[in-house]
């Protein structure tokens, strides 16, 4: 996997959950990994909407995801105007 | 007239096989504007509506990654193809979202706001439909009566949830059923990496 192809992350969501990874899928889409000791999900996330496709874990601090997702947005506008480029 | 519903790897309708599950179902909850705008934008689970799209290429999108990572050759997501005619003849009934919105709006004159408008420039859009790419569209304060930089200072432009939802069905050419959609207009389940 490139390079450009996945952004490292380390955002508390509240609930034990961090999220950690990035890695782009087809825009504006990309998955989002979110860990807690030894569980380990994928959430899609539409950077258009801000919001996750996919349920997240029930006990997530909400208002913690939304500061995730819009932390998110910003890192991955670098990379996706690079990409483009 | 067909349709499409993407399924990336982990989700509902990629571990379930909605050609021998009986079809899609959707849940049962007020269906109005205001459920079609929240359905769009802020989340779609629980929903009395199932997205579709009328573009292959937007749906394959949704089947590409999901709760158990990226589509791969060996574990492709589906995109499933609905006969619409056929599913209509079954019971299934669709709305196009973007026309219900709009079509919701009260008459231009009529007291309150008409949350389909704006008051930004003509690139308020791009910044909706791609806030990643265009963000700074969305913060700065869009131009006002009076001389260039010196009007009244004002925050960022004005945006509703109505524009917002319009602008992504849109851009999912989306379109959703209101009922169960049987598995005998399910024509097709196309694999995707």
């Amino acid at each position: 996997m490139g390079p450009h192809q996945q952004v490292a992350l380390d955002a508390n969501l509240g609930g034990g959950w961090v999220a950690r990874l990035v890695e782009f899928v087809e825009t504006p889409i990309v998955l989002v990994t979110v860990v807690r000791d030894a569980d380990r999900r994928s959430l899609r996330l539409d950077l258009g909407k801000g919001m996750f496709l996919d349920e997240p874990p029930e006990d997530i601090d909400k208002r913690a995801a939304r500061d995730v997702t819009n932390s998110i947005v910003q890192q991955v506008a670098p990379v996706r105007a690079d990409r483009r480029g | 007239m067909y349709l499409y519903k993407g399924a990336g790897p982990g989700t509902h309708w990629w571990t379930t096989d909605a050609q021998t599950a009986g079809g899609f179902v959707v849940g049962h909850a007020p269906r109005n504007v205001n459920a079609i705008v929240r359905h769009i934008v802020n989340y779609s689970w629980p929903s009395p509506y199932s997205s579709f799209s009328a573009s292959f290429a937007a749906a394959s999108a949704y089947a590409l990654a999901g709760p158990r990572g990226k589509a791969t050759r060996e574990h492709p997501g589906w995109v499933y193809e609905i006969d619409v005619a056929l599913a209509i003849e079954l019971g299934a009934r669709f709305v196009d979202p973007a026309r219900d919105i709009l079509a919701d709006n009260p008459y231009v004159g009529a007291p309150g706001t008409i949350p389909t408008f704006h008051n930004g420039g003509q690139d308020l859009i791009l910044g909706i439909a791609d806030p990643v790419l265009h963000r700074k569209v969305l913060v700065t304060p869009p131009r006002q009566p009076g001389p260039s930089g010196r009007g009244r200072p004002i925050g960022p432009p004005i945006v509703h949830n109505e524009l917002r939802a319009v602008i992504f069905a849109l851009r999912d050419a989306e379109v959703l059923a209101t009922t169960d959609v049987p598995a005998a207009c399910i024509t097709a389940r196309y694999p995707v990496d």
